[in-house]
């Protein structure tokens, strides 16, 4: 009869200490004193923690943690704020004062906030037209928003249920604006008229001729309501209804299907949306490449409304955060090309409070001396939900044409010792060689993958080039065996294993080369940290602030998280490109400057270098077709790291 | 009573611990490292007097989040920081019990531990810690296994291993723990 294994032996003995909810040691079954010694052990181990317990529980603190630290919070903040409903409309216009003082004259508004920015630009405005808020903002076309002339018209309405139709086109039309659809009763039963104002924004007005209908909107008389044009209204109305918890009230279906007009509520707003029609200038964001009218939507939990419209299909074009101006925002782009602010009011700040927010981080963001400021904003965007369009012209963030199994940021180490660092690679950290040629400089060009990351590493032989070692932030499953195995490889000890407060087990070594690898195991879960991968590039630069703003500006790079001592030295910085992120501390003792060279999957390489160029990069090749199936150029930034962007735009490679 | 169990157990980290109090009570966002410091102990302690894990974790919460709120009352009194979450877990399982009690007069109250338990506790706390720095493969094998409560065929499904490798990644895993206790406490 076959011997059972230890370990079967093992399982057994664990089996019986989980079928019952009080095993003491004492009652163990019997065992060999090994065994018995690991079943103890199984015993105090049943009420091990769940993993995602502790974390879960550690985000409701810190949540919990950061409004208590806003002054003045009364223990309720309403999560819409006073005044407000579930939908706002928000305009992007050129002349946002201009249109302040317009609406006033022309619908009777008033101003309640207005946040100019250093330049004249309002950044945001609030007015009160009829019963509703609208927001508006000055055209900013480096955070992706544009006005109805620079995106060539609207596929927004922004549709009133009004007393006296007559009288509101009246007035506006005194005002100026211009009537698209004189007013007249309609067929349909609504007496209605239709305008644009002199910044390009289209309004419609309706009163309703029969009472049962009059009696069904009187409630929203007075209040703005968005209407939408979608290129597939059924599909519209579906995605709506799962990613808004919309409701359908009515829809009105051509023969063919096509929706001539529907209506929805989300939360206690109405919606209302049809397909196109070109013939009337009814044209959807995706025909007009973009829309100057973001939908702002105030709701009780944003995370989880955010998290359901992304499960539905909304693309995230800034993923959810706290702002400085007291609200938690995301903002989403629809399948159909709409965009909204999802957003959760969660602290009352006065309109003084929000702009002295502003100034110190505009402060901030220009790298003026500042050391004070409130530092718990450092990581909130600038983007007030001002930021309302997509600009069809801007190269998009999302990087498509990056060939499978890389990331945005790979790494490209060179060294003249290139093909003995690539054995060390394969020795340490269990680098997978995926490819080995000669490159354009008559050296060895190679590319592994480690964990879910590549790198290339190219020099040696014929290659005269500058050799730049890198820092690399290398998470794996066991610190200390990598690490060991690293110094038996011949590398040098920078730090031996520690455990850091940050939550992770860490070690340094310098490679033959002279790159550094920061070798880590998280603490938890997963080895790795949410959001990071296996490879992270790791910079030195002196000052870090100006390094995250070339890469703002030349990479739409997003800063993810910024931790500066009571002197403004930057300690950590993490700042994400893509799917990537690249991390930074300022350069001290050991750890001193890297230039660095990048390799960046981008959707389009020549405007990309073209923005990187702008931003204050200088060229290092122009762009241009490679044999090896990559367009790219490179450009080395005012910091000496080397950045080549790249599209794929061929398969020739064999891996 | 809670506090001298637990003064005697922890006296070198005093001025460190003081240290992150008083950084948290200043600024909020600070009592993330304590609850890292201290998350093992609390949990400990409730799961083994309440067994229950969904109450467990609902006890768990409760204690940060009560000792979050008051922590602008917490007098420094060379008490570590950790008896006094551990006497907001006291207190607050007395109350469910004696809630439960009227509910159900048929039960006694159980009467508060004595002093000794603590350093089971303890051991408890030093054990979950051990396991978080498990290699990756045994770590998640024993938390499915002791957290999750999964059998070894439920585990090898969801890991795509076979049922002998998730049964000696177990051994393995309980192995290790017992070197590196031993090491931490021999």
């Amino acid at each position: 009869m076959a011997k059972r294994s230890l370990s079967q032996q093992l399982d057994e003995l664990v089996d019986a200490v989980l079928a019952q909810p009080e095993v003491t040691e004492a009652a163990l079954p019997p065992a060999e004193p090994k065994l018995a010694a690991l079943a103890r052990l199984a015993t105090r181990l049943r009420g091990l923690p769940r993993q995602d317990f502790k974390a879960r529980l550690k985000t409701d603190l810190e949540r919990r943690a950061i409004m208590a630290t806003k002054p003045a919070v009364a223990t309720k903040v309403r999560p819409i704020p006073e005044g407000f409903r579930t939908v706002t409309p928000y305009l992007c216009v050129k002349d946002a004062a201009g249109a302040i003082e317009f609406y006033k004259k022309a619908f009777g508004g008033t101003e309640k906030l207005r946040l100019p920015m250093p330049d004249g630009r309002i950044g945001h405005a609030e007015m009160q037209i009829g019963k509703s808020q609208i927001m508006l903002s000055d055209e900013f076309p480096e955070y992706g928003t544009a006005s109805p002339p620079s995106v060539g018209g609207s596929p927004v309405d922004i549709h009133f249920y009004v007393e006296d139709v007559d009288l509101w086109c009246a007035r506006a039309i005194t005002a100026g604006a211009r009537a698209l659809v004189p007013v007249a009763d309609q067929d349909y039963g609504e007496r209605y008229g239709r305008l644009e104002d002199p910044f390009g924004h289209r309004w419609g007005f309706s009163t309703p001729l029969k009472e049962d209908r009059a009696q069904q909107v009187r409630e929203i008389y007075d209040v703005a309501t968005p209407y939408l044009v979608v290129a597939d209204g059924s599909k519209a109305i579906d995605f709506y209804k799962e990613a808004f918890a919309a409701t359908e009230l009515m829809r009105l279906a051509d023969p063919d299907g096509r929706i001539a007009h529907a209506e929805l509520t989300i939360g206690d707003s109405l919606v209302m949306l049809s397909g196109t029609a070109p013939e009337y200038g009814r044209l959807s964001p995706q025909s007009l490449g973009g829309t100057p009218v973001t939908i702002h939507l105030f709701v009780e939990d944003v995370d989880a409304v955010a998290n359901q419209a992304v499960a539905a299909g909304a693309k995230v074009l800034r993923p959810v955060q706290d702002q400085f101006y007291g609200e938690r925002s995301g903002r989403l782009e629809d399948p159909f090309g709409h965009v909204w602010i999802v957003s959760t009011h969660i602290e009352d700040v006065t309109p003084e409070e929000i702009r002295r927010r502003l100034d110190s981080f505009m402060n901030q963001q220009t790298g003026a001396t500042q050391t004070q400021g409130p530092t718990q904003y450092t990581e909130a965007t600038m983007e007030h939900p001002a930021a309302g369009v997509t600009r069809p012209e801007a190269p998009s963030k999302a990087l498509k044409p990056i060939p499978r199994g890389f990331q945005t940021v790979t790494p490209y180490l060179t060294a003249q010792q290139a093909p003995e660092l690539l054995d060390f690679l394969k020795g340490a950290f269990d680098a997978e060689e995926l490819l080995r040629t000669t490159g354009s400089a008559g050296g060895m060009h190679a590319e592994v993958r480690i964990g879910d990351s590549r790198l290339m590493i190219g020099g040696g032989g014929a290659w005269r080039g500058t050799p730049m070692p890198t820092a690399i932030h290398l998470y794996v499953t066991d610190t200390d065996a990598v690490y060991r195995h690293a110094l038996e490889l011949g590398a040098t000890s920078i730090h031996e294993p520690m455990d850091q407060n940050y939550g992770e087990r860490s070690a340094s070594v310098r490679d033959l080369a002279g790159n550094h690898w920061y070798i880590a195991t998280r603490f938890g879960p997963t080895h790795v940290p949410e959001g990071l991968h296996t490879v992270n590039v790791y910079l030195h630069p002196r000052s870090p602030a100006q390094v995250i703003d070339f890469m703002k500006q030349a990479f739409a790079a997003e800063e993810v998280a910024r931790y500066a001592g009571p002197d403004g030295t930057i300690h950590h910085a993490q700042v994400r490109i893509g799917d990537s992120v690249i991390e930074m501390g300022e350069a001290h003792g050991p750890y001193q400057p890297m230039p660095t060279m990048f390799y960046l999957y981008v959707d389009d390489a020549d405007a990309w270098y073209k923005r990187a160029l702008q931003a204050g990069a200088t060229s290092v090749s122009e762009p241009a077709d490679q044999p090896y199936g990559d367009r790219n150029a490179g450009v080395k930034d005012p910091f000496d790291n080397v950045w080549y962007v790249a599209s794929h735009i061929k398969d020739v490679r064999t891996s | 009573m809670v506090a001298r169990g637990l003064a005697l157990k922890a006296p070198g980290r005093e001025a460190e611990e003081r240290f992150l109090v008083e950084a948290a009570q200043r600024d909020p966002a600070k009592f993330a490292e304590l609850y890292e410091s201290n998350f093992e102990r609390v949990y400990a302690y409730i799961g083994w007097r309440v067994r229950d894990r969904e109450e467990t974790e609902d006890l768990t919460s409760e204690v940060f989040h009560r000792a979050l709120a008051s922590l602008p009352r917490f007098e420094w009194r060379g008490v570590p920081f950790a008896a006094w979450l551990l006497k907001i877990a006291a207190n607050l399982i007395t109350d469910r019990r004696k809630r439960q009690h009227y509910a159900n007069t048929l039960d006694p109250v159980e009467e508060p531990p004595p002093d000794t338990s603590f350093e089971l506790v303890e051991h408890r706390t030093q054990l979950f810690r051990l396991v978080d720095r498990l290699p990756v493969d045994q770590r998640r094998v024993i938390v499915m296994r002791f957290a999750e409560q999964k059998s070894i065929r439920e585990i090898a499904r969801e890991l795509g291993r076979t049922e002998g490798a998730v049964k000696q990644l177990q051994f393995r895993g309980l192995q290790n723990l017992r070197a590196r206790w031993d090491e931490g406490n021999g």
